[in-house]
């Protein structure tokens, strides 16, 4: 079987199963020439998107070896099949060795319905050669360290050092087919003609370079990790689970002077797939009760699915912490301790944006003379709630957009003295004002965008208390202009 | 499960017996107990059988004043509990009164040297923070919680109250259902935190009050009275009811701040914050309808229901 992607107005073959393979037929070639090799060949579109995000979800589930997991950026979805590369330096021993790793590795693998081939070595040139052109008959082609890259890979297809097609091609209408028949040519003369990439794939796969990929995602440089004899899947089991790993984690981070600002629960279920919990804390934190205390809010909602092998708890996020927890004020920690653990518990549950503290700016328009901000923000140091003298009150609710009110108002540029809102007549029986606000011009256009209908027009603010007593705040925009009527808007409220 | 719990009380009925009659002198007791509640209960002020509640009229709960001496003495504690649930119903009006209970609540807290913050949790995005510094309140102890509803408000405000390093409260919530009310006032109560619920106005629906709360107040905008200037906007004046305090029948307290008024003209005062009643009003408590929840607007009026407030006030007075 095969699929296939349409490639300059011609349908060729994106990635083919083994059986396909053993008929001959090779990726990148056109569907006429695999038809006439194989007329029964199954043909199917392929879905790009949708092998993407398989090869993602595999690479997820690949975690569970390694927190490096990279996808292989040259094997290229329809370049002879799509890899992943897991740096597993210091965690095979946690599977009881790299055979063992690499056999549960491909079980699964045959398990979800892939057809994998692992290739283990030194280098990640040298394993992605052995994973993709071994021709033995066993899936995992493991590299010992005793025996030298450069006489396993020897044998292998050029093809198998990650270079561009038209390179291989180059090579093999000069007769060089193996990868062991380029060792000892002339570097000079091969470096002119195809260029640096040959010399450098060549040497990468050796070892002789150094070569460097990115994870998929950071490494965390903090995480305990837990496997279990039997799968679980009872809530109380996770929880005992979560506490075993925050202990120790909580440890490490004392040890090294850090608190963690996000953790990341992954659990891994017998069908690999992940469910994963997230949690922020908006201080850097090391408490396991108060971490603690975060995921339960969580926990409920994880679905176990099958069960529950692995567990591993990540710190992806973290910060310096001293051992005696300052706060912002330099008072004592036991104090504000409650409030930040408050702070955590209400943002995990409501959502980081729903847990804000006021912060003054320094504007003369009301409603940017506040504003809303996380709650581990410092103030700007220049600010404070001090408030121009002479300036008149602010109300206790200011309305986010003005409302546009009826006014009645003898004087052009006096207080109104009716008006109405929500289908209500005030009569306006007091007025103060008017204070007059003027756009901040130094501001330019960009700086200071208005949403209708707050626009960059002065403002004549007026206090008026109808004679029910209710106190408003309303302003009238522009300054007088014979040809029409003002606007007036009604901006907040006064107790 | 939960008719195993109704049933305790009653004890046990044998097997095969249906519990429709249970212990005659249980129900003796209980209707002893409604008779005594009918006799000493004002309308107003309804008392309750809270062995936790007479523990802490028995001590001194701690208090703060409002400023004004006549609402101190009304009040059966001699202030204001800075423990337990407080509930604000009215127009604008009261979330300036709110704003002036939590500013004191929050000054005890500064005069103890906590500089604790206040937790405000309310729905919309409108709380002015300049507004709020006028009124003593400092915005940086101020930690907004929106929630999306208010489930999630009454949940902030729960989790708040139950959190030590807190000075204070405040929600702002249209629905409390009579559970979570309860749930509000034991965790006050518990933790020695002041809680407010505000009960938003300009909502359709009439609001039920929660029985929860220690005192429930009503304050209303009242017309203020010109600086002598002649120029302006005087001092802000409220109608301030006291339409309830929870306290134990057995409290002497109670029967001696019957017949005080309990609504008063107040005129807040911007500089020191406090309260001064203006004007002593007569005591409405004779006049106070049967249905304690007639004064209640009746739906499909909106908005801040201020004629009509007008119209009480005029009966009041």
């Amino acid at each position: 079987m095969v699929t296939i992607i349409t490639v300059h107005g011609g349908q060729r073959i994106a990635s083919l199963n083994r059986a396909a393979r053993q008929a001959g037929i090779s990726a990148g070639q056109s569907l006429a020439d695999a038809r006439a090799l194989y007329p029964a060949l199954a043909v199917q579109q392929a879905d790009p998107i949708a092998d993407a995000k398989a090869l993602n979800a595999l690479a997820r589930a690949a975690e569970r070896y390694t927190p490096w997991v990279a996808i292989d950026p040259d094997g290229g979805l329809y370049r002879g099949g799509a890899g992943l590369w897991l740096d597993i330096s210091g965690c095979a021993h946690l599977f009881g060795g790299e055979d063992a790793l690499l056999d549960d590795l491909l079980t699964r693998c045959a398990h979800a319905g892939y057809q994998a081939r692992a290739g283990l070595a030194g280098t990640p040139g040298a394993a992605w050669a052995l994973a993709r052109l071994e021709t033995k008959e066993t899936l995992a082609a493991i590299l010992p360290p005793g025996i030298r890259a450069s006489k396993r890979l020897s044998p292998l297809p050029l093809a198998g050092l990650r270079l561009e097609a038209g390179i291989v091609e180059g090579l093999e209408r000069m007769g060089l087919r193996r990868i062991g028949e380029i060792y000892n040519l002339p570097r000079a003369p091969l470096v002119k003609r195809f260029g640096m990439e040959i010399t450098r794939r060549l040497d990468q796969a050796l070892g002789t370079q150094e070569e460097s990929l990115s994870p998929r995602r950071p490494v965390p440089a903090y995480m305990t990790r837990r496997a279990f004899a039997e799968p679980i899947g009872r809530a109380e089991d996770i929880d005992a689970a979560l506490v075993h790993l925050l202990d120790p984690l909580c440890d490490m981070l004392e040890k090294a002077g850090q608190g963690v600002r996000r953790l990341v629960f992954s659990l891994y279920r017998v069908d690999d797939t992940v469910a994963r919990i997230v949690i922020g804390v908006s201080r850097p934190n090391r408490d396991p009760a108060h971490l603690h205390r975060l995921f339960r809010e969580k926990l409920t909602e994880v679905d176990p699915g099958f069960g529950i092998e692995v567990a591993v708890l990540t710190a992806p996020l973290t910060n310096p912490l001293a051992l005696k927890q300052p706060d912002i004020s330099g008072q004592q920690s036991a104090k504000t301790k409650p409030v930040n653990e408050l702070v955590d518990v209400l943002a995990g549950r409501l959502g980081p944006a729903a847990v804000n503290r006021l912060l003054p700016v320094a504007s003369h328009l009301p409603e940017r003379a506040c504003r809303t901000a996380p709650v581990d923000s410092a103030p700007d140091k220049k600010q404070d709630w001090q408030k121009p003298v002479r300036q008149p009150p602010r109300p206790l609710q200011l309305l986010i957009q003005p409302l546009p009110i009826d006014v009645m108002a003898p004087v052009p540029d006096g207080p109104p003295v009716l008006f109405r809102w929500r289908r209500r007549q005030h009569k306006v029986s007091k007025a103060e004002g008017p204070e007059r606000i003027s756009p901040e011009w130094w501001h330019g256009d960009g700086r200071a965008p208005y949403t209708p209908p707050l626009s960059p027009d002065i403002r004549d603010y007026y206090r008026v208390e109808d004679d029910d007593g209710a106190r408003f705040w309303v302003y009238r925009e522009g300054l007088y202009r014979p040809d029409r009527l003002p606007a007036w808007y009604l901006h907040g409220f006064f107790a | 499960m939960s008719a195993a719990v109704i049933h305790a009380p009653f004890g046990t009925p044998p097997s095969g017996q249906t519990p429709s009659r249970p212990d005659p002198a249980l129900l003796d007791g209980l209707r002893n107990r409604i008779r005594a509640i009918e006799r000493t209960g004002g309308g107003i002020v309804s008392p309750t059988f809270d062995s936790d509640l007479d523990s802490h009229l028995a001590g001194n709960m701690p208090v703060i004043s409002l400023g004004a001496p006549e609402i101190d003495e009304a009040l059966p504690w001699n202030g204001l509990p800075r423990t337990g649930l407080h509930e604000v119903f009215g127009d604008a009006a009261a979330l300036g009164f709110s704003a002036a209970l939590l500013a004191r609540l929050a000054e005890i807290h500064i005069d103890e040297g906590r500089g604790a913050p206040i937790l405000w949790c309310q729905q919309g995005r409108d709380l002015y923070g300049r507004g709020l510094a006028d009124y003593g309140i400092d915005p940086d102890r101020v930690i907004l919680v929106h929630g999306k509803n208010d489930t999630e408000i009454l949940w902030a405000m729960e989790e708040g109250l139950r959190s030590p390093g807190l000075a204070a409260v405040i929600g702002k919530l249209h629905k409390v259902p009579p559970i979570a009310g309860r749930r509000l006032q034991l965790a006050a109560e518990e933790n020695g935190v002041a809680g407010l619920l505000l009960r938003a106005t300009g909502y359709a629906g009439p609001q039920a009050p929660t029985g929860a709360a220690l005192t429930r107040w009503r304050a209303t905008s009242a017309p203020s009275i010109t600086p002598a200037s002649g120029l302006g906007l005087g001092p802000p004046q409220w109608n301030l009811e006291l339409q309830r305090c929870r306290l134990s029948a057995a409290s002497p307290k109670q029967l001696e701040s019957a017949g005080r008024p309990r609504l008063w003209r107040v005129e807040w005062c911007h500089e020191t914050g406090d309260l001064s009643v203006v004007a002593g009003l007569r005591d409405r408590s004779d006049r106070a309808p049967a249905n304690p929840t007639a004064w209640i607007p009746k739906s499909g009026q909106s908005g801040p229901n201020i004629q009509n407030q007008g119209d009480l006030w005029q009966a009041a007075v």
